[in-house]
C-alpha cells in the first residue's frame, strides 16, 4: 500500500464520518440530508479510489475504475445542496436544474460501460493504478465540461450567497461553506483539466474534499450550519401566523407579508411589495394611518390600534393594528405591523353594546325604580337606577350613602318588612317613604330574596313604583263611592222607613174607618177585633219611632246609660215572658252558667239588644228550629251568643250588617219587612257599654250573634 | 153576582181590613199574602179587579204589575196598586202600564170602596 491509496483511504473515513457527524449534529431537514447523501457518495467515491489505486492487476483495476463511475451523481448531489443551501428555489427552476444535472449523471453511469473512453482504461503510474484519460475522445470531454461548469456554478452561487448576506450569522455559515465546499471543487477542476495540459498529478479532490471537511464541521458545530436558514424559519413561522403581518422599510413601503395578509386582503404578495403600506387601507383613514406610522418612528411601539383595512375587492376589516420598529443601532431599519382580525369581536361587540343599550335604556329610562339592598335591619343600597332618584329626590349618590331606614315613614315597618321578606322569596308590598323634600309618598314594591345554597339571604332586588298619585286618586275615588253610596243608603232608608210608618198607620187609619162606615154595623166582636188591631199597629208605630230615636241618640253620641249590677240570669228571668212570646214557633234553648260574674249595665238597654237578636234569630229560621241563648265568662267580660239554625247570612253581608245603612238595603231588596235598624242599635248599644258585637254566619247553616258586656260595678 | 176582587198584600191587618170591607159591601174577595201566590190566585179565580200592594218580600209588585199585564187573559183585568211611597214618579210609572188606579197608604175606607167602584167602571 503506497501514501497515495492510503490518504483515499483517509478521504474516505473523514467524508464518513462527516456524513456521520452531521447526521448526528444535524437537525433532520432536506439540506441536512443532501449533505449526508453527498458525503457518503463521496466516501463511496474515495473508497473505489482507494481500491483502484492498490489493485492487483489490470482487469481488477478496471472492475474498480467501472465501480467509481458513479462520480457525476456526486456533482448532481453538490448542485442540489447548494440550491436548498442557497434557497435557490426563488431564483432559478429546481426542476430544470435538477433535471439538467441528475438526468445527465444518471446517463453518464449508465453509458460508461459500453464506452471505455468516458471513464478511461487502467494504467499504472507511480502513485498505482489509475485511469486514462482520453484527452482525444469530444464525448469524455464535453462530459468533463459538463462536471468543470457545474462545480463552479456551485462555487459561484455559494460565493455570491456569501456575499449578499447581511446577517452575520448567515454571513459567518456562507463563509465556512464556500471555504469547505470550494476546496474540492477546485481540487476537482484540477483533476478534470490537467491531463488535457499533459499534465499528471495524483487525484486531488478527495483530499481537497476531506481537507474541506473540517471548516464545514466546525461551522456545523459551532454555528448550526444545516439548521434551516434563520429567515426561511421566519418566513414559514410567519405564514403559519392568523395575524396579518407587514413589514416595511423605513419609507413605509412594504418589504414582507405574510400568507394571511395577501389572503384576507385578496393582494397576490407581488402585488403588495414595494408598495406604500397604506394600499391596505382605505382612503379616508390613510392620513390618520400614516400620522400613526410617523409616531411610531418617534416611539419605538404602539398596540391595538382599531383601524379598519380595506382589500382588493373594496371589503373592509375591521384590525387591531400593533406597530414595533426594528433598529440597527439608531437607525430605523423597518417597521413590524401586527394586524389582527377583530371582525369578528367588533360584530360581537356591536352586539352586545346594542343589546346593553337596550337595557340599559330600559333600565334608565324606565319609570320603576329599581334597586338592590342588604338584607341588614337597617339595609343599604347597593344600587340604584335613575327612577329611583327621580322617586325619592335623592341622588344616586346620596341613596348609596343612606340608610334604608331613614327613607320609612315607620322606620319599624322595615323590621317587620324584613321578616316577611325572609320568609318569603317574593313579596309585593305597599310602604310610606318619605321624600328628600318631607312629603309622604306611597309606593309599591315587589322586592325578591336573592338567597345562597344556605338560604342565607344575600341581598333583596326591588321594583319601586311611585304610587302616590294613583293611590290618591283611588282614595278619592272611594270616598266618593262611599258618599254616594251613603247618600243611596240613606234615600232608601228614608224610603223604607217611611214606608214602615206607613204600613202600621195605613192599618190605624183603615181600621178607624173601617169603624166609623155609617153603611155597615158591626157587631161587637167585630168592633173588638178591629180595635185591638189599631191598639197593636200603634204600638208597632210607637216602637218603631223609640228605634229610630235610639239611632239618632247612638248616632249623636247621646245614648244615656242608666249602669247598674245586674246577674245576667236576672236579666234573663226578667224577659223570660217576652222570649217566650218572640219564640212561640221555636224551641228556645237557655246555656246559661249559674257562676257568672255579675254584669255592670243599663238593664233595659240589654234586654233590647237581646230581645233584638232573638227577633232577628227568629224571623230567619224556619219555625221548629232550634234558637240557643248561651253566656260565658271571658276574661272580664260576659260573652252572650245567639244561635240560630236559620238560612244565615251571605259573607258578603255579614261586615256591614251592623251598619244602619247596608241592613236598610237588605230591607229594601225585598227580604223580610222591618226598618232592619235592630242590628245598628244593638252596635251601638253595646259599644255605649265598651263591649264588642259580631257575627259569625254561614249560608244555609245559621248564625250565630255575639257581644260582650263588662263585668263589675262593685 | 158578586164581582170578584183580589187583594195581594203580605201585610195582615191590611189584607184583612180590605177583605172585610169589601165583604161587607157586597164583593167576592180572595187574599193572597205573596206575589207569586197573586199571580196563581189571579189566574185561577179571573177576578174583576186586583189590589196590589207595590211591595212586597218574593217579588216586587212591579213585578207582579208586569206579570199580570202581559199575560193574554189577564191584561184587561184593572189593577189598584197600593203604596206606602209618596205619589210621585211611580205614578207615571203605574199610568204607564196602565194600572187602574192607585191607592196611597194610609187610605180610609172611603177612598178604598171610592177606587174600587172607579176601577170596576160601577160610577
Amino acid at each position: 500500500m503506497n501514501i497515495y491509496s492510503l490518504i483515499s483511504l483517509v478521504a474516505c473515513l473523514i467524508s464518513l464520518s462527516a456524513g456521520f457527524f452531521v447526521y448526528v449534529r444535524g437537525s433532520r431537514n432536506p439540506l441536512n440530508q443532501m449533505f449526508i447523501i453527498l458525503c457518503f457518495v463521496l466516501s463511496y467515491w474515495s473508497l473505489t479510489e482507494f481500491a483502484l489505486r492498490q489493485a492487483g492487476s489490470a482487469s481488477s483495476a478496471q472492475a474498480w475504475i467501472y465501480m467509481s463511475s458513479v462520480w457525476p451523481l456526486a456533482i448532481a448531489f453538490l448542485l442540489h445542496f447548494t440550491l436548498l443551501f442557497i434557497g435557490g428555489g426563488e431564483h432559478f427552476k429546481k426542476g430544470y436544474v435538477l433535471g439538467l444535472v441528475y438526468i445527465p449523471a444518471i446517463l453518464i453511469i449508465a453509458l460508461s460501460p459500453f464506452d471505455p473512453s468516458i471513464i478511461g482504461e487502467p494504467v499504472k503510474v507511480y502513485w498505482g493504478w489509475t485511469y486514462s484519460v482520453s484527452v482525444e475522445s469530444l464525448f469524455s470531454t464535453l462530459i468533463n465540461l459538463w462536471a468543470i461548469s457545474i462545480a463552479l456554478l456551485c462555487l459561484y452561487l455559494l460565493v455570491r450567497h456569501w456575499l449578499k448576506t447581511d446577517e452575520p450569522i448567515g454571513r459567518k455559515r456562507g463563509l465556512y461553506l464556500v471555504v469547505g465546499i470550494s476546496l474540492p471543487i477546485l481540487c476537482g477542476v484540477l483533476d478534470l483539466l490537467l491531463p488535457y495540459l499533459g499534465t499528471r498529478i495524483p487525484e486531488l479532490t478527495n483530499t481537497g474534499y476531506a481537507i474541506g471537511m473540517v471548516p464545514i464541521a466546525y461551522a456545523v458545530a459551532k454555528y448550526r450550519l444545516f439548521s434551516l436558514p434563520l429567515e426561511l424559519v421566519a418566513k414559514k413561522m410567519l405564514d403559519t401566523m392568523n395575524d396579518l403581518l407587514i413589514i416595511t422599510d423605513a419609507e413605509l413601503l412594504i418589504r414582507e407579508v405574510n400568507q394571511a395578509t395577501s389572503k384576507a386582503l385578496g393582494f397576490q404578495e407581488s402585488e403588495l411589495l414595494g408598495q406604500p403600506w397604506t394600499k391596505v387601507l382605505p382612503e379616508e383613514t390613510s392620513a390618520v394611518a400614516v400620522e400613526t406610522c410617523e409616531k411610531v418612528k418617534s416611539r419605538t411601539s404602539f398596540s391595538d390600534l382599531e383601524i379598519v383595512f380595506e382589500a382588493k375587492d373594496g371589503r373592509r376589516i375591521d384590525v387591531s393594528l400593533s406597530g414595533s420598529t426594528i433598529q440597527d443601532g439608531s437607525k430605523l431599519r423597518a417597521i413590524l405591523l401586527v394586524a389582527r382580525d377583530i371582525t369578528e369581536r367588533k360584530q360581537a361587540e356591536e352586539t352586545l353594546r346594542q343589546s346593553e343599550e337596550k337595557y340599559h335604556g330600559l333600565v334608565e329610562n324606565v319609570k320603576l325604580g329599581i334597586y338592590r339592598s342588604t338584607a341588614d335591619p337597617q339595609g343599604r343600597f347597593l344600587e340604584v337606577n335613575p327612577a329611583m332618584s327621580e322617586i325619592l329626590g335623592y341622588s344616586r349618590e346620596e341613596l348609596l350613602s343612606m340608610k334604608v331606614t331613614d327613607l320609612y315613614v315607620l322606620p319599624e315597618e322595615r323590621r317587620q318588612l324584613l321578616e316577611k321578606e325572609v320568609a318569603q322569596d317574593r313579596i309585593v308590598v305597599k310602604r310610606r317613604l318619605r321624600r328628600k323634600d318631607g312629603t309622604e309618598i306611597m309606593t309599591l314594591d315587589t322586592i325578591t330574596a336573592m338567597k345562597d345554597s344556605h338560604g342565607k339571604v344575600l341581598y333583596f332586588d326591588g321594583i319601586m313604583e311611585d304610587i302616590t298619585e294613583q293611590e290618591k286618586a283611588a282614595q278619592k275615588e272611594r270616598e266618593l263611592h262611599i258618599l254616594r253610596e251613603v247618600d243611596r243608603l240613606r234615600s232608601e232608608l228614608q224610603s223604607n222607613v217611611s214606608h214602615e210608618m206607613r204600613t202600621p198607620l195605613a192599618s190605624i187609619k183603615g181600621f178607624t174607618t173601617t169603624l166609623l162606615r155609617s153603611d155597615v154595623k158591626w157587631s161587637e166582636e167585630e168592633r173588638t177585633e178591629y180595635l185591638k188591631i189599631i191598639d197593636q199597629e200603634a204600638d208597632r208605630l210607637a216602637w218603631l219611632i223609640s228605634d229610630l230615636l235610639d239611632i239618632a241618640r247612638i248616632e249623636a253620641g247621646a245614648l244615656k246609660l242608666s249602669r247598674q249590677k245586674y246577674q245576667l240570669t236576672q236579666i234573663m228571668e226578667s224577659i223570660a215572658c217576652r222570649l217566650a212570646n218572640l219564640t212561640r214557633k221555636h224551641e228556645l234553648k237557655l246555656e246559661i252558667p249559674a257562676d257568672l260574674p255579675s254584669l255592670f249595665v243599663d238593664e233595659v238597654r240589654v234586654i233590647q239588644v237581646i230581645a233584638n237578636l232573638m227577633e232577628n234569630a227568629a224571623k230567619f229560621s224556619p219555625e221548629g228550629s232550634e234558637i240557643t241563648i248561651e253566656a260565658k265568662a271571658v276574661e272580664n267580660e260576659v260573652m252572650v251568643s245567639v244561635i240560630d239554625r236559620g238560612e244565615g247570612i251571605a259573607p258578603e253581608l255579614t261586615d256591614n250588617l251592623f251598619d244602619r245603612y247596608y241592613q236598610a238595603r237588605r230591607v229594601a231588596d225585598g227580604q223580610k219587612s222591618g226598618t232592619g235598624l235592630g242590628p245598628s242599635i244593638c252596635k251601638g248599644i253595646v259599644e255605649a257599654h265598651g263591649g264588642r258585637i259580631w257575627v259569625e254566619s254561614k249560608l244555609g247553616a245559621g248564625s250565630k250573634f255575639s257581644f260582650t258586656l263588662p263585668t263589675g260595678g262593685d | 153576582m158578586a164581582k170578584k176582587i183580589l187583594v195581594t198584600d203580605d201585610e195582615l191587618p191590611l189584607r184583612q181590613l180590605v177583605k172585610l170591607n169589601l165583604t161587607a159591601s157586597g164583593y167576592k174577595v180572595r187574599t193572597a199574602t205573596t206575589g207569586q201566590e197573586g199571580l196563581k190566585l189571579a189566574e185561577q179565580e179571573k177576578p174583576h179587579l186586583i189590589l196590589l200592594d207595590i211591595r212586597m218580600p218574593d217579588m216586587s209588585g212591579w213585578g207582579v204589575l208586569i206579570a199580570l199585564k202581559t199575560n193574554r187573559k189577564l191584561e184587561k183585568v184593572p189593577v189598584v196598586i197600593m203604596t206606602a211611597s209618596p205619589p210621585t214618579q211611580e205614578d207615571e210609572e203605574i199610568r204607564a202600564l196602565r194600572a187602574g188606579g192607585v191607592l196611597n197608604k194610609p187610605f180610609s175606607v172611603e177612598e178604598l170602596l171610592q177606587q174600587v167602584k172607579t176601577a170596576l167602571g160601577e160610577k
